[in-house]
């Protein structure tokens, strides 16, 4: 069995974080038409607490941040695990794992497109699911560039 | 075994996302919720308007009367199906003309017992000061009414 790398579990905390921010935006800006808001109890001192603190006003100028921005921070959290499963390691065979991941949570937003899927389609959606995907594996290249550029500079 | 470990958990944890995803969708709240809510009843309101001079108790010809709602509903509204447009009117403005009277058709379509609407009517006149009057859909009992509406000159209390 091999050793784990230096710092697997900070993806899992990475990926919890953006799903509790998601939920925290389902319930602010989608109130209790969302499931979430029901699920949680103490949904409506949250929703109030945020809505106090400005978040309401934030979300009401932004629909963005109400429909389109957890969808991206669902898609973080969906591929932060992925690079906790796969220990950060990028070969051919966990590329295409991590790429048949990121295809299939894509598809999603196909399946809501034809109405086989529960949710609406949105070019928005996509967008930020794109990037919300994608921003994982960036920030462990740049990480892992940046490492193997330190490594490099010492040994000469 | 452990071969298989990564992609066992890739998998599953896929899964698990897209069920959370399915779950959480709004339009699977608001099913349970349209579901809660019994079949949808609708009520036509049938309202005149007369318009008349306070002063001199004539009937006041060609008064604007604008009229606008809103919508109390005891669950929130959202932009899918179980949105709750309670309310529709022939039309926002009109003129009384020479019959001094306008007619509106108010229809509202509700699903809860508890939900209603304000329904408010403003009446303008040049020369006059400006005149309101409101209905609520919930305690009216009669679906035809009339009501007069007695405007003042401005120069008798600018």
């Amino acid at each position: 069995m091999s050793k784990r790398q230096g710092y697997p579990w900070l993806y899992l905390v990475m990926g919890a974080c953006a799903m509790l921010l998601g939920v925290l935006l389902y319930i602010s800006g989608r109130g209790i038409s969302s499931v979430v808001y029901q699920w949680i109890p103490g949904s409506y001192y949250i929703e109030k607490t945020m809505l106090v603190s400005g978040m309401g006003v934030l979300l009401q100028d932004n629909p963005v941040l109400t429909f389109s921005m957890p969808d991206g921070l669902w898609m973080f959290a969906v591929m932060c695990v992925q690079l906790w499963i796969w220990d950060r390691k990028f070969t051919n065979w966990t590329c295409a794992w991590m790429a048949i991941v990121y295809i299939v949570c894509m598809s999603n937003e196909v399946l809501q497109m034809s109405g086989i899927s529960p949710g609406t389609y949105d070019v928005n959606d996509v967008l930020f699911m794109s990037m919300g995907g994608m921003l994982p594996i960036l920030i462990e290249l740049t990480i892992q560039k940046t490492k193997k550029w330190k490594d490099t500079r010492i040994q000469y | 075994m452990e071969r298989y470990k990564n992609p066992v958990l890739a998998v599953m944890s896929v899964v698990v996302f897209w069920l959370l995803a399915i779950a959480s969708s709004p339009q699977i709240g608001l099913t349970v919720d349209c579901n809660k809510l019994p079949t949808p009843t609708t009520k036509t309101f049938t309202v005149t308007i007369v318009v008349m001079d306070l002063e001199t108790d004539q009937a006041l010809k060609a008064a604007n009367v604008m009229i606008e709602q809103r919508n109390i509903a005891s669950v929130a509204a959202s932009e899918t199906d179980c949105k709750m447009e309670m309310i529709s009117k022939s039309s926002s403005l009109k003129n009384t003309g020479e019959g001094s009277t306008a007619v509106f058709t108010v229809t509202e379509t509700k699903k809860s017992p508890y939900d209603y609407a304000q329904v408010f009517f403003i009446i303008n006149k040049p020369g006059y000061n400006e005149g309101t009057w409101s209905f609520s859909t919930l305690t009216t009992e009669s679906t035809t009414f009339s009501k007069t509406i007695f405007l003042t000159p401005k120069e008798i209390y600018p």
